[in-house]
């Protein structure tokens, strides 16, 4: 983007909110927004009185410490757990899973099958996190391994489910609008998001169209349009997004009870294989459910995410919890607010 | 997490697969997601699974109504 867009975007946004007007608070939630809005400095355009907050949009950094210490488990039975490499940065309630024998980092999940069929004589569990693109590739997957009639190849799912956290959100924080995430809509379309009680911008990934978004958000507070939704990435989203894709998804998974780090256990917002397909559920086939893991009750990123906390006000915050051995999602995502405040050394203050 | 790139399908593979490019880079997608797609085609792809066609006509549109937007006198 170029100086004489940037200050176009500055001043347009500027517009909506005057001197005077109360202070708007937006969330991101997709690291892919996260990471662009931090790589061009995007939050520098935006008027004094609108807050943009990273929200809890990376899959990983919310995985709770008993899905590790259940990886761990599964890998010291020397089970093979193949899994995506950023799992590795989070800890479980002893430490990450660095240095664990059995791991294998993919970047597909096919990858984690083709493994599994390359040696038949070695169970292999992929170590799911993801929103629903991700899941979507599993529902694939999945119907891969029926074909293939893999016997050594199991799933272990904390795939998360992000509406239910949303309206979460809008009822006990100052959340104004939501930037909402372009990728995750490609599969599940714009529809997905109607039910939201406030303003929201499906959104795609270049900065000005970042910065185009926020400004369909702002204009429609301005004018008071609190269902206001808006397909701002149509080249990749669909109102109806990806049937095939859903139609997978639903045949394979369905919705339970999750749990994320630092928010705790959020209805209906983890996905997890159906009992038909219990033989390919990790879960089940290795009875994990006796392995425990206890999540350090100090962790306030329920808090600092809402809004209500800032990340110097945590016990936490720099002593227990640091970017090298995070213990909540807003110190384990690179971009979370606790992580910011580390790194730039502000202790969080607002 | 949720990272997707427009890849360009420059050939399709048994079982579901396909080769495809950006940039120069080759990768083998899985196309078990959508259907009827073909060579020359662009298509989102995550973690090695295409998980929607891309209609880059909408973006074009998109760009034009930003511009058009850049075109109207700027508030000082």
């Amino acid at each position: 983007m170029d100086l004489k867009s940037a200050q176009f975007w500055s001043r347009r946004l500027a517009a909506h909110c005057p001197p005077g007007t109360p202070a708007i608070r937006l969330m991101e939630v997709c690291g892919t927004h996260t990471h662009a809005i931090a790589r061009h400095n995007l939050r520098e355009l935006l008027p004094g009185n609108v807050e943009l907050i990273s929200g809890p949009g990376c899959p990983v950094c919310v995985s709770g410490v008993l899905f590790i210490e259940k990886i761990r488990h599964l890998l010291r039975k020397g089970v093979t757990v193949a899994l995506f490499g950023d799992l590795l940065r989070i800890p479980g309630s002893s430490g990450t899973l660095r240095g664990e024998k059995n791991l294998r980092v993919v970047y597909s999940p096919a990858d984690a099958l083709r493994y599994a069929l390359e040696n038949p004589d070695r169970q292999t569990v992929f170590a799911a996190v993801g929103f629903a693109p991700t899941l979507s590739a599993a529902a694939a997957l999945m119907s891969e391994v029926e074909e293939q009639k893999c016997k050594n190849f199991s799933i272990l799912s904390d795939f998360k489910e992000i509406m239910p956290v949303l309206g979460l959100l809008c009822s006990n924080s100052g959340i104004g609008g939501f930037l909402l995430p372009g990728h995750v809509a490609s599969v599940t379309g714009v529809k997905h998001f109607s039910s939201l009680p406030r303003p929201g911008v499906v959104s795609g990934f270049e900065p000005e169209n970042i910065l185009h978004s926020i400004d369909l958000l702002l204009e429609a507070l301005a004018s008071g349009r609190k269902n206001y939704l808006f397909n701002n990435y149509p080249e990749a989203v669909r109102e109806t997004g990806n049937p095939l894709a859903e139609k997978l998804i639903s045949h394979y998974f369905r919705h339970t009870a999750g749990f994320w780090r630092g928010l705790g256990n959020i209805p209906d917002s983890r996905l997890e294989l159906k009992e038909n397909f219990a033989c390919y559920d990790a879960e089940k086939i290795y009875d994990l459910s006796g392995v425990q893991a206890p999540e350090n009750p100090a962790c306030s990123c329920g808090d600092v995410l809402t809004g209500k906390r800032s990340p110097g006000e945590c016990s936490l915050f720099g002593t227990v919890c640091t970017p090298e051995n995070p213990a909540g999602a807003c110190m384990a995502s690179s971009e979370g607010s606790c992580s910011a405040a580390f790194q730039w050394q502000t202790g969080g203050v607002k | 997490m949720c990272i997707a790139w427009p890849m360009r399908v420059s050939e399709l593979l048994e079982g579901h697969y396909a080769t495809a490019e950006i940039d120069g880079i080759f990768r083998r997608i899985s196309l078990r997601l959508l259907d009827e797609v073909n060579v020359g085609d662009y298509v989102l792809v995550h973690a090695g699974f295409a998980i929607e066609k891309i209609d880059f006509s909408k973006a074009r549109e998109q760009l034009e109504i930003m511009e058009e937007l850049k075109k109207g006198i700027l508030p000082e």
